[in-house]
C-alpha cells in the first residue's frame, strides 16, 4: 500500500471509498466523508479565487467543528499551512499569532469573528456562513520565507515570553498517524472521541487516524469536555471506542464522572499523553473500566509521540509509569551534561529524539530551532527534549523531571516566563516570578508591586485572561514587599520554590 | 426522603449561602481574606476552574443530599453564590 504524501489524502480516499459513512459527529449534526470533502473542495476554490499561494498561512481561529476539518484539508490541497488557534484563546493571543504568521486568510466561526472584528486588524470579510467566516488579511508586507514546507503550525508556550510556533510537515504528521492507526488497531467500526482542542497535538491523532481508517470522530466542545459528569454520560451514549486525552481528563472523569452509572462496553482503547498519570488516579479509572487497552504515550509537540508504554493492570505502589520504548519511527538516546551518550541503565540524563515525526523548526526562529537540535555522530538530527529520564531494567524510559522551568499543569505546557511577561506589563508591577506548586496543582505568582499601590486577586485574574488562555492564569497571587534575590541579583527562584513546596 | 426534608426545611437560603462561601474560601480559593460576594463571577472570573467546579458539585451533593444532572453543571447554575444557592434551593 502506498502511503499518502499529503494530509488531505486520507479524507480524499475515505470520501471515495466510504463516502456515505459518517466522519464527523457534533452535538447537532453529522457529516459524511463526502460532505466534508466537498466542503474542502469548496473552500479550496474560495482560497484559490482570492489568491492563495503555496506555503501561505491560514489561521484557523475557531471552535471545534466539521468546517475546521474541511479548512485543514483545503489548506493541504493548496500546499498552504494551517494554524489552529482554539476559540478559548483570548483575542489578544490570536492577534499575536496572526502578526507572527502573517496569514493570507483568517478563518473564524461566528463567535470568534466577532472577537476578531474588535481587534481592528487589516482584514476584509470575503465569505460568511454560520460555521465559517473567511477574512482576507492585508499585512504591511507579504514576506517570503526560506522555509518552503507545507503542513501546519501548532503554537505552544514559549520560554522567551511569547508563544512559539512548532512547524510540522505532512511527512512528520503522517509518520505518526500511520503508526498510531496500526499500533492501536483502529478499525472502520471505531468511534473516536475528540477531546483535545485542535491546537493541541493530540488532535492530530483524532482527525487523521479517523480519516485514515474511515472511522467516526465525535467532536466534543471545550465546554463539554470540562464537565466530567456530562462526558461520562456522552462517552457511553455515543458508544465511543477510542479516547486519546490527558491524564487530567481521565482523572477528573474517574473522580467526578460517576462512571459506575454507565455502560462502556464499546470502549477499547484508552490512550493518554501530556503529563504524568498518578498511579492512584489511574487505578480508579481501571477499576471502572477493566479490560481496556491502556497506553501511556510520550512526546513533546516538537516530536509528537516518540515513545509509548502499554499498561495491562492496576499499577502497584507509588512508582510512576514508564514512558516506555521508542515508536517504530523514532530513535532515542540519553546524554549527560557534556552531551555524551549514557549507555548504563538507571542513570539519569536528557532525552534526545530523532524521528520521522520530528518538527521542521520553530516558526521564523532559526536560532531557537538550531539551539534545540543536534546532529549526532550517526548523522541523525536529534531534538533535545529538555526532559530528564533514565532507562530502567526493562529498557523502558522513565520520566524524572524538566531541565528548565517548563511547567505541566493539567496536561498543558506552560512556560512561566510567558506568564511573567504578561503580568510584568501591568502598571506598578516591579518584579514577578511564576512557579508551580505540585502538591496543590496550582500556578502561583509571586509579585512585588510599587509602594502605595494594591491589586486584588480578581483584578489580576481578569487582566491575565485578556492575554493568556485560562490554563495559564495563575491560581494564586502572593504579594511580597521585596522579591528575594540571589547573589547575581536575579530573582531567587529556588528560594521561592522552597517556600512553595 | 422524609428525613431529608425535615433536615433541610430548617436551613435558610442565607445559611446555605454562607456555608458555600466558607467552602469556597477554604477549599477552592484557599484564601480566607478573599471577598466573595453574592455576585462575584466565580467561573468567568477565574476563581473556579473545571476541576474545582466539579469538586464543589461533589461537596454540595453530599452536604445537601441532592443530585446534579450532568447538564446542570454549567455557568447558568454555578457562576455566582446567588445562583448556586438558588439552584440548591430549587432541588430541596
Amino acid at each position: 500500500m502506498t502511503l499518502p504524501d499529503k494530509l488531505h489524502n486520507y479524507l480524499e480516499t475515505a470520501a471515495r471509498v466510504n463516502g456515505d459513512k459518517i466522519y464527523i459527529k457534533t452535538s447537532s449534526a453529522c457529516f459524511s466523508f463526502s460532505r466534508v470533502f466537498e466542503m474542502a473542495v469548496f473552500l479550496q476554490e474560495i482560497f484559490k479565487h482570492n489568491g492563495i499561494q503555496e506555503y501561505d498561512r491560514v489561521v484557523l481561529y475557531s471552535s471545534k467543528n466539521a468546517a475546521s476539518i474541511a479548512v485543514m484539508a483545503a489548506c493541504s490541497k493548496c500546499e498552504a499551512l494551517y494554524i489552529p488557534v482554539a476559540a478559548a484563546n483570548p483575542a489578544e493571543r490570536a492577534k499575536f499569532i496572526i502578526y507572527e504568521t502573517n496569514p493570507r486568510f483568517i478563518v473564524c466561526d461566528e463567535m470568534t469573528s466577532a472577537e476578531l472584528k474588535n481587534l481592528s486588524l487589516p482584514i476584509e470579510l470575503i465569505h460568511a456562513t454560520e460555521d465559517v467566516c473567511i477574512f482576507k488579511f492585508f499585512p504591511v508586507e507579504r514576506d517570503v520565507f526560506a522555509n518552503h514546507q507545507s503542513g501546519f503550525i501548532l503554537y505552544t508556550s514559549g520560554s522567551t515570553g511569547t508563544p512559539k510556533g512548532v512547524l510540522i510537515s505532512h511527512e512528520a504528521a503522517i509518520a505518526f498517524i500511520d503508526w498510531a492507526a496500526n499500533e492501536f488497531n483502529i478499525l472502520e467500526s471505531d468511534v473516536l472521541a475528540s477531546i483535545a482542542p485542535f491546537n493541541f497535538d493530540l488532535s492530530v491523532f483524532d482527525i487523521y487516524v479517523t480519516a485514515k481508517k474511515s472511522a467516526t470522530l465525535i467532536l466534543y466542545s471545550e465546554e463539554d469536555t470540562k464537565n466530567a459528569l456530562l462526558m461520562a454520560q456522552k462517552l457511553s451514549d455515543d458508544n465511543v471506542s477510542t479516547i486519546y486525552a490527558t491524564p487530567t481528563f481521565f482523572t477528573t472523569l474517574a473522580n467526578y464522572g460517576k462512571l459506575h452509572k454507565y455502560n462502556y462496553s464499546s470502549l477499547r482503547n484508552v490512550l493518554f499523553a501530556g503529563e504524568i498519570f498518578q498511579p492512584d488516579n489511574f487505578n480508579k479509572l481501571i477499576e471502572n473500566w477493566p479490560g481496556k487497552r491502556y497506553a501511556n504515550l510520550y512526546g513533546p509537540t516538537e516530536t509528537n509521540v516518540c515513545t509509548f508504554y502499554r499498561i495491562h493492570n492496576t499499577h502497584p505502589g507509588n512508582a510512576m509509569f514508564p514512558i516506555g520504548k521508542p515508536c517504530a519511527y523514532a530513535k532515542c538516546k540519553l546524554v549527560d551534561s557534556d552531551e555524551n551518550e549514557i549507555m548504563e541503565k538507571n542513570v539519569e540524563g536528557e532525552l534526545w529524539v530523532s524521528a520521522e515525526s520530528l518538527f521542521t523548526g520553530y516558526w521564523k526562529d532559526a536560532d531557537k530551532t538550531n539551539a534545540s537540535m543536534r546532529v549526532s555522530n550517526d548523522k541523525n538530527i536529534y531534538y533535545r527534549t529538555g526532559d530528564i529520564v533514565f532507562k530502567n531494567n526493562d529498557d523502558d524510559f522513565v520520566f524524572v523531571s524538566r531541565k528548565d522551568r517548563m511547567i505541566k499543569k493539567n496536561g498543558f505546557r506552560i512556560e512561566p516566563s510567558e506568564v511573567e511577561k504578561v503580568i510584568t506589563s501591568f502598571p506598578h508591577v516591579v518584579h514577578v516570578a511564576v512557579l508551580f506548586s505540585k502538591t496543590k496543582n496550582q500556578l502561583v505568582c509571586f509579585m512585588e508591586i510599587a509602594q502605595d499601590f494594591k491589586y486584588d486577586t480578581m483584578q489580576l485574574k481578569l487582566f491575565c485572561q485578556k492575554f493568556l488562555p485560562l490554563y495559564m492564569v495563575p491560581d494564586k497571587f502572593v504579594f511580597l514587599d521585596a522579591m528575594p534575590k540571589n547573589t547575581s541579583g536575579k530573582v531567587d527562584l529556588q528560594l521561592l520554590d522552597k517556600q512553595l513546596q | 426522603m422524609q428525613i431529608k426534608n425535615i433536615k433541610l426545611s430548617s436551613m435558610s437560603n442565607e445559611s446555605i449561602k454562607n456555608e458555600i462561601r466558607q467552602y469556597l474560601k477554604e477549599s477552592i480559593v484557599q484564601d480566607e481574606s478573599m471577598i466573595i460576594d453574592d455576585n462575584t463571577p466565580l467561573i468567568s472570573g477565574g476563581l473556579m476552574d473545571s476541576i474545582s467546579t466539579l469538586k464543589m458539585v461533589g461537596y454540595i451533593e453530599q452536604k445537601y443530599g441532592i443530585e446534579f444532572q450532568p447538564h446542570e453543571v454549567d455557568r447558568e447554575n454555578l457562576e455566582t453564590l446567588e445562583l448556586i444557592t438558588n439552584f440548591i434551593g430549587s432541588k430541596l
